[in-house]
């Protein structure tokens, strides 16, 4: 059996030793140079701290792994340092109450995998584990005792090693750029230049370009985005700081190398970063120092030596793709593995090397599937979930009523793909997350972008997934739908949903509030306004009126202007919903200011200004 | 007689302390391990350790890349300098942490 191998990180690596191990003959084609993605600029953890009980399992298995290949570096490949580095404690660090219930959710799933683990006191922390810390900087800290500090190049090097040891091989600059494909079989994979390389099967691994790769297949696979990462190293120091600190809640990891330098990483600086710019390095370099000083207020001097950055691969729902492609019956996939490849890489590795080589599937892989999630109401949860929360919004009204009993399978079944006409690549719509209670409807649009951006000196051609949460009201009033995104993306959504749900776009449609409901709504809490604009002004060469500041304060002013044109747009701070920050353009978009969440803005959107909406089919002159 | 200067090693990188003889031991060591149908300078580099000390290759990168390019060279493989992809980074100077970080950690 010959098996062709796409992409030489720790993934393709990892699953290209063991195929080889198996006896398969492996060529590993890599379109820059081996490790030259994320494996490369990772600061090389291995952790059992995942934040799913399928991963920490997978990771925990890893760690035996390791161990293995540690020994056989050691024993039969006269390489006395291994892989395995050194054994450290972990600690997960709580900046706050908030902070520490979602941990204490990981912690039992890491407990579960069999992980030495416990809660520490900011006090323990700082007398067990490490000094340096500022014991006021945080709540509290949830520490594992079974991850290690990886020798981390050479985990990729040796199994390069291993690989050709066995007759394989492993070719830089071979970029695949398509494949030829006739049935369910792909028959070759094309390399730039014009190679043809043929094999039995083909493994895609090839981390943040893999989705480029499904594309040019036509195959659908999971969505993945891509995250803008980085990192630094300092100086070397002389203190013997053993473990590793991660804070979650800032994508943040810390520590020091066995070589005595100072290495902090930050794995997700959102989504919508189209290439890296100086501006986003240096918000890179702000967040980890910011971090750094905040836990370790006397490490502030440390000389930053080098920065980096990287792509990181996140499916949606936070788990890696592993599996044979639907489309296909020799194509299998093996990426989305984010920040988290060196922990469950080994042992996802292998189970998925098992499965190629000697047919089968195994059920410990079953919920990575390429074809997960795909239909039905696979909810987004944790750290993504609140990612997806826009503080703005826009309401909607509905022109003609549906019954929920109609639309909620419809909507509850929603997928779309299409192929982009630029670009060729399978875009995605579908709705996700579907909660139907007592008239109130809430789900998650979820739709593709192509992007193309420039990386170094390629043209990536990847897909955006957007997340757009909705909330529909079905009952109790009039039929309303709140987009949670700005206005043109809600527009977009709004219409998108019209032609699912009526077969037309223009069924659903803005809601506009009433002139007279508006100003009386707003003149109760004067007080507590902050900005008022004025538009329609029938002034000459006047097009917006506004008030702020002292101005608000001269009512005998609002009443002028309120005379010469219509409130166009209220910022206001409204002591009846907690405090709640939030502007109102008459046109009902919504934006919230400060600490609000998504649940006070669709609150506040059905509670309140659905009573302030011009009766339906009426307008005031606009 | 006594050793002339020339029995001296050749320091290549200073921060590692690497010779010209060290370099290429580690480059024979690379070839090995990688083969020379995957080996960059990169993956190079990094099992060399030259180039990943206090300057960053900032004093030493030319030279060590034409050490590697010339004992590719005499290896007989095919190696196009435009391949390499190593560069100097930021900062261009070391810069202490303290200096980017914010006073609170919601502004990062």
């Amino acid at each position: 059996m010959r098996v062709a191998i796409i992409g030489a990180g720790v993934i393709g690596v990892g699953i290209g030793r063991e195929l080889s191990g198996r006896g398969v003959e492996v060529e590993v084609l890599e379109a820059a140079y081996p490790e030259s993605g994320a494996s490369g600029r990772s600061i090389g953890v291995s952790s059992v701290q995942q934040k799913d009980p399928r991963l920490a399992r997978l990771a925990m298995e890893g760690i035996g792994i390791s161990r293995e290949i540690d020994r056989v570096l050691k024993e039969e490949f006269n390489m006395p340092t291994g892989v395995m580095g050194e054994q450290v404690p972990h600690a997960s660090i709580a900046l706050s109450e908030q902070d520490r219930a979602r941990l204490s959710r990981y912690f039992e799933y890491w407990r579960a995998a069999g992980a030495e683990a416990r809660e520490m006191s900011p006090r323990e922390v700082k007398e067990e584990l490490m000094p340096w810390i500022d014991e006021g900087s945080f709540v509290s800290a949830f520490v594992t005792f079974s991850d290690f500090k990886l020798m981390y190049f050479p985990l990729v090097s040796s199994g390069i090693m291993m690989i050709r040891s066995r007759g394989g091989v492993v070719r830089r600059k071979s970029r695949v750029v398509g494949f030829d494909a006739t049935g369910s079989r792909v028959r070759a994979a094309l390399l730039e230049g014009g190679r043809r390389v043929e094999a039995d099967a083909y493994v895609v691994a090839a981390g943040a370009r893999s989705a480029e790769l499904a594309a040019a297949l036509g195959d659908a696979v999971p969505p993945i985005r891509v995250a803008q990462a980085g990192a630094l190293v300092t100086e070397p120091y002389k203190y013997q700081f053993r473990p590793v600190v991660t804070v979650d809640s800032k994508g943040y990891r810390f520590t020091q190398t066995l070589r005595k330098e100072f290495v902090a990483s930050v794995y997700d600086m959102g989504y919508d970063n189209e290439g890296f710019s100086v501006d986003e390095s240096l918000r890179v370099l702000e967040r980890l120092a910011t971090v750094t000083v905040k836990l370790f207020p006397s490490f502030s001097y440390m000389n930053v030596l080098r920065q980096w950055g990287a792509y990181l691969d996140y499916a949606l729902d936070g788990l890696p793709i592993v599996g044979w492609s639907q489309k296909y019956e020799n194509l299998y996939y093996a990426y989305g593995f984010g920040n988290y490849g060196f922990s469950v890489g080994p042992a996802a590795a292998r189970r998925a090397a098992r499965e190629i080589a000697d047919g089968g599937r195994d059920p410990e892989l079953e919920p990575l599937r390429p074809g997960r999630g795909r239909r039905g109401a696979a909810h987004i949860s944790g750290p993504l979930a609140s990612r997806a929360m826009v503080l703005a919004a826009k309401l909607f009204r509905l022109r003609a009523p549906l019954r929920p009993d109609v639309l909620v399978p419809k909507l509850r079944d929603f997928r779309l793909e299409r192929e982009d006409a630029e670009t060729g690549q399978v875009l995605v719509e579908e709705i996700r997350g579907l909660e139907y209670s007592s008239g109130f409807l809430s789900a998650t649009v979820l739709k593709d972008r192509p992007l193309v951006f420039r990386r170094r000196d390629d043209l990536v051609k990847t897909v955006r997934t957007i997340e757009v949460p909705f909330h529909l009201r079905l009952e109790g009033g009039e039929q309303l739908l709140l987009v949670l995104a700005k206005k043109g993306l809600a527009n977009e959504v709004a219409s998108d949903l019209s032609r699912i749900m009526y077969g037309s776009p223009k069924m659903i449609v803005e809601a506009r509030l009433s002139h007279e409901k508006f100003r009386r709504y707003f003149e109760g809490s004067m007080e507590d306004a902050r900005v008022i604009y004025f538009d329609q002004v029938d002034l000459p060469n006047v097009g917006v009126l506004a008030l702020y500041g002292e101005s608000l304060r001269d009512s005998a002013l609002y009443h002028e202007y309120l005379e010469h044109g219509k409130i166009w747009y209220v910022v206001v701070t409204l002591p009846s919903r907690g405090g709640l920050t939030v502007g109102v353009t008459r046109n009902a978009i919504i934006a919230a200011f400060g600490r609000a969440t998504a649940q006070d803005l669709v609150d506040f959107a059905f509670g309140e200004l659905a009573g302030l909406l011009e009766e339906p089919g009426a307008g005031d002159g606009e | 007689m006594r050793s002339s200067v020339r029995e001296q090693p050749t320091i290549v990188c200073r921060c590692m302390d690497k010779t010209q003889e060290d370099l290429i031991k580690s480059l024979q060591m690379a070839i090995r391990m990688f083969g020379p149908e995957a080996l960059e300078f990169e993956n190079y580099r990094r099992l060399a350790t030259a180039t990943t000390g206090f300057c960053q290759g900032r004093g030493c990168l030319s030279l060590v890349q034409r050490v590697f390019a010339s004992e590719m060279k005499k290896m007989g493989i095919e190696f196009d300098m435009d391949e390499i992809q190593f560069r100097v980074r930021s900062p261009l100077q070391p810069v202490p942490l303290g200096l980017f970080a914010r006073r609170s950690l919601e502004e990062v």
